[in-house]
């Protein structure tokens, strides 16, 4: 859609400059796609009185002209016109302009005559057709003032605007000013045509019924009488031509004027033409034929509508294009002229069927504003009046089926909510208002709602939330700031993962690196390991040596040893927390655990002895076990599967095998080539962390001294430390702090499969110093609890 | 596991490794960087 801005202006008083208002359009969701300032390409052509004529001694199509442009100088100009006379003012186009038509004044030699520059017709001044001969200036414009200047035009700006569907109301000169006068807070001043009228009434010889009130809501009729055909006046012309249309002739060219500056499409009839002066309005008939304007034949449908007269001969398609045989010719001389509103979706789609898209049914799909139909009646009587017709009196008007346009509620609430922005209902009302919404109740009404009428032209706007997207954009979409959306909830991490974290960090700090080996196996990698090689198995292996679902971390974990083992890289301690599978012996999906497993090479373990990594394993153990604050630990002596025979054993929690520690066997390790010990620590993190855990009640601290004692006992070797310390708590009490195994000793005095567990004991009390008798009675407690419990005997 | 854009890949290219089968090696001069 596209506007002048001199049109705008007989709207409403733009006075920002025209880019500020190309700002605002756009803002407003009309969408500036160029901007063209016109009268701004006759730069260069200005005012020039002729001097002299003299013939062109060479040639007798072109004169020469000398001019004078008001700096003394007289310039000699070949020209091929021959209308003008000594002292006339005449447009001259200077030497470096370029033409509206692109065309570049450049000095030339015409037949060896020099020309420096070149008169103007009005045609080459984009100005009307007018190519007859050079422009002759009206009265005595000063010399070297620019045409434009000159000759009145306004500096001028047409702006093509990119209009939306929804936008019914902006397809219109006034309906944009509407709106930019509402966005610059300046009056809009709808047009009032004042005509006079003269002659019969129409009554008699016009009339209009609406048989199919589903397909016009509105018909409105007038009359013109004293009609002549011809010409439109330049103005209208130039208008017209601007914003795309073509002039044809008086009337068409001001039912097109009217269209474009109003938004409303209407049509013309010859009077004289129509059988009885009768319009009719119904859907077609199937297979109706008409002949329109552009002289085709159409055949239509019953989802068409027509205009029929008296003999109910069809005589238009209804808001797509009149017919043939009432169209109006040279010889007219009363018109009968139509304003209506129809059925959107009926004029989409017989547009669309017979592949008919105009200007017309363009506007009348998306809705025009029927209550416009008498103003836009009595502007076509006031333009066709310049022209000498005269407007018959009376009006005819038949209503079909409107749409419903009551006051809606809207909630100042909904409005915030929608925005995120707050608005109360002065402002919206302060917004909506210019644009033509109306406010009949009071504002802030009842439970914050208000009713609002939503005007006739707006035939996009009936819900709530179109009211509220036309507060926002009124307000200006760009205005109406941002912030983040409220979170209801946070994240924070699972008691699981807080765990997770907690076991790597105390493994990280005890020197263990994490390590992430691939969950698949090779087939024989379990049975290297000394597991069992039940496992599931991939159907489609990248390769086989990754074709097993792991059992275990193990065969991963000691795989990386090997291979740092193999790059001269020895003394590596790993960790991963990873899943395992165990197959479902009836063929089911394999149950999935999360297992802890940490690999610890001899030479990181420090220490000396061939039990060195094995006890630093027990050593990570105790640690993890104490970061959990996880009670209930204890370990038994027996050998898990692919661990060393006498240094290995299973975690238990509360009785539960949960996992195994210890070092791994030998003949395994020789067969993954890892030339030193290793040790390896594995727990079932699931069933491990399942149980309570992390919490550490506050235990007192005594002041008093304590008595230190040390028991060495003799038992079996199948007797293990754990149980025999286990003995010494539960007897010992609470007066027993501390207990640690020091010793080990075996020797022959001691006899075979016996030896010597030597425990320090640490006896205190919180609220008294424990006297020598209580020691001793403690002492001798624990003495029988053991002797009794294992087969023990006291060793001094 | 190589299935497409994975969170490896991010990993590799947050601390410019440039062999994705150094995350699985466990090559302790490479965990030791981390």
């Amino acid at each position: 859609m596209k506007v002048l801005l001199s049109w705008l202006r007989e709207f409403a008083p733009i006075d920002c400059s025209p880019t500020e208002l190309a700002e605002q359009l756009s803002d407003l969701g009309l969408a500036v796609e160029s901007m063209d300032r016109l009268g701004a390409d006759l730069d260069g052509i200005v005012v020039a009185e002729v001097l002299a004529l003299r013939p062109h001694p060479d040639a007798d199509k072109v004169q020469l002209v000398e001019v004078d442009l008001g700096d003394g100088e007289a310039l000699q100009i070949v020209c091929g016109a021959f209308n003008m006379a000594v002292g006339d003012r005449v447009p001259l186009a200077t030497l470096g302009t370029t033409m509206p038509n692109g065309m570049r004044i450049e000095r030339r030699k015409l037949r060896g005559e020099l020309s420096n520059g070149m008169l103007c017709s009005a045609t080459e001044l984009g100005l009307g057709d007018d190519h007859s001969g050079i422009l002759i200036l009206p009265g005595t414009p000063s010399l070297g003032t620019p045409i434009p200047e000159a000759l009145g035009i306004v500096d001028d700006v047409l702006y093509d605007l990119e209009v939306n569907p929804n936008r019914p109301d902006a397809m219109s000169v006034a309906g944009v000013a509407r709106d930019v006068a509402a966005r610059l807070g300046v009056p809009f001043t709808q047009l009032d045509p004042q005509v006079t009228t003269a002659g019969a009434d129409l009554g008699g010889r016009a009339s209009v019924s609406i048989h199919d009130a589903d397909l016009c809501g509105r018909f409105l009729a007038r009359v013109l009488d004293g009609v002549t055909v011809g010409e439109s006046p330049a103005w209208l012309a130039n208008r017209l031509t601007l914003l795309g249309m073509r002039p044809i002739n008086s009337i068409v060219d001001i039912s097109n004027y009217v269209m474009l500056e109003l938004g409303q499409p209407n049509h013309t009839y010859d009077l004289a033409k129509v059988s009885g002066g009768h319009l009719g309005v119904r859907w077609a008939r199937d297979g109706e034929r008409i002949v329109t304007l552009d002289d085709v034949e159409r055949t239509l449908t019953s989802g068409d509508g027509v205009i029929v007269d008296a003999d109910d001969v069809a005589i238009g398609i209804a808001g797509v294009m009149g017919g043939a045989s009432t169209e109006i010719s040279d010889a007219t001389t009363s018109v009968l002229l139509e304003m209506a509103w129809w059925q959107p979706m009926a004029i989409a789609r017989s547009s669309a069927r017979l592949g008919l898209r105009s200007e017309a049914s363009m506007r009348f799909e998306r809705g025009a504003d029927p209550e416009v139909l008498e103003l836009a009646a009595r502007r076509f009587a006031q333009l066709a009046a310049e022209a000498g017709a005269t407007l018959a009196p009376g009006t005819v008007v038949v209503d079909g089926d409107l749409p419903d346009r009551s006051p809606i509620a809207v909630r100042t609430r909904r409005v915030s909510d929608l925005l995120g922005s707050r608005f109360t209902g002065e402002q919206i009302r302060g917004l909506l208002e210019p644009i033509g919404f109306g406010f009949p109740g009071p504002a802030d009404g009842a439970d914050g709602t208000q009713q609002v009428a939503i005007p006739s032209y707006r035939f996009d706007s009936a819900t709530e939330t179109d009211v509220v997207e036309e507060v926002a954009r009124m307000h200006g979409y760009s205005r109406l700031g941002s912030s983040m959306p409220p979170a209801a909830r946070f994240g924070s991490l699972t008691p699981r993962q807080r765990d997770r974290r907690l076991l790597r960090e105390v493994l990280v700090g005890l020197a263990v690196d994490e390590a992430m080996p691939m969950p698949f196996l090779a087939p024989v990698d379990l049975e290297r390991t000394g597991l069992p090689g039940e496992a599931a198995t991939l159907l489609n292996p990248l390769a086989v040596e990754e074709s097993v679902l792991r059992t275990s971390l193990r065969p991963g974990l000691l795989r990386s040893l090997a291979y740092n083992a193999s790059h001269r890289t020895t003394g590596v301690a790993l960790f991963e927390i990873g899943k395992g599978w165990t197959p479902d012996p009836h063929g089911g999906m394999p149950a999935e655990r999360e297992v802890l497993a940490v690999a610890l090479a001899a030479s990181a373990a420090g220490g000396i002895g061939d039990d060195a990594a094995a006890r630093h394993a027990v050593r990570v153990l105790d640690t993890l076990v104490e970061a959990l604050a996880l009670h209930g630990i204890t370990l038994e002596q027996v050998a898990p599967a692919g661990l060393h025979p006498t240094r290995s054993g299973d975690v238990l929690l509360d009785g539960v095998a949960v996992g195994a520690v210890g070092e791994v066997d030998p003949a395994v390790l020789a067969e993954w080539a890892i030339p030193e010990r290793v040790a390896v620590v594995e727990l079932d993190l699931d069933a491990l962390l399942a149980a309570p855990h992390g919490e550490r009640p506050y235990g007192k601290i005594s002041r008093y001294p304590s008595s230190d004692i040390d028991l060495a006992f003799v038992v079996d070797d199948t007797v293990s430390a754990a149980a025999v310390e286990a003995t010494i708590r539960a007897a010992g009490g609470d007066d027993l702090v501390r207990v640690a195994l020091f010793d080990v000793f075996r020797g022959a005095q001691l006899g075979d499969g016996r030896r010597s567990l030597a425990f320090s004991l640490r006896l205190q009390a919180t609220d008294r110093t424990l006297t020598d008798s209580e020691v001793g009675e403690l002492r001798q407690r624990v003495i029988d609890a053991v002797a009794a419990a294992h087969d023990a005997t006291l060793r001094s | 596991f190589a299935f497409g854009f994975g969170i490896d890949r991010l990993a590799l290219m947050r601390h410019g490794v440039d062999d994705l089968r150094e995350l699985f090696t466990n090559d302790v001069r490479f965990l030791r960087q981390f």
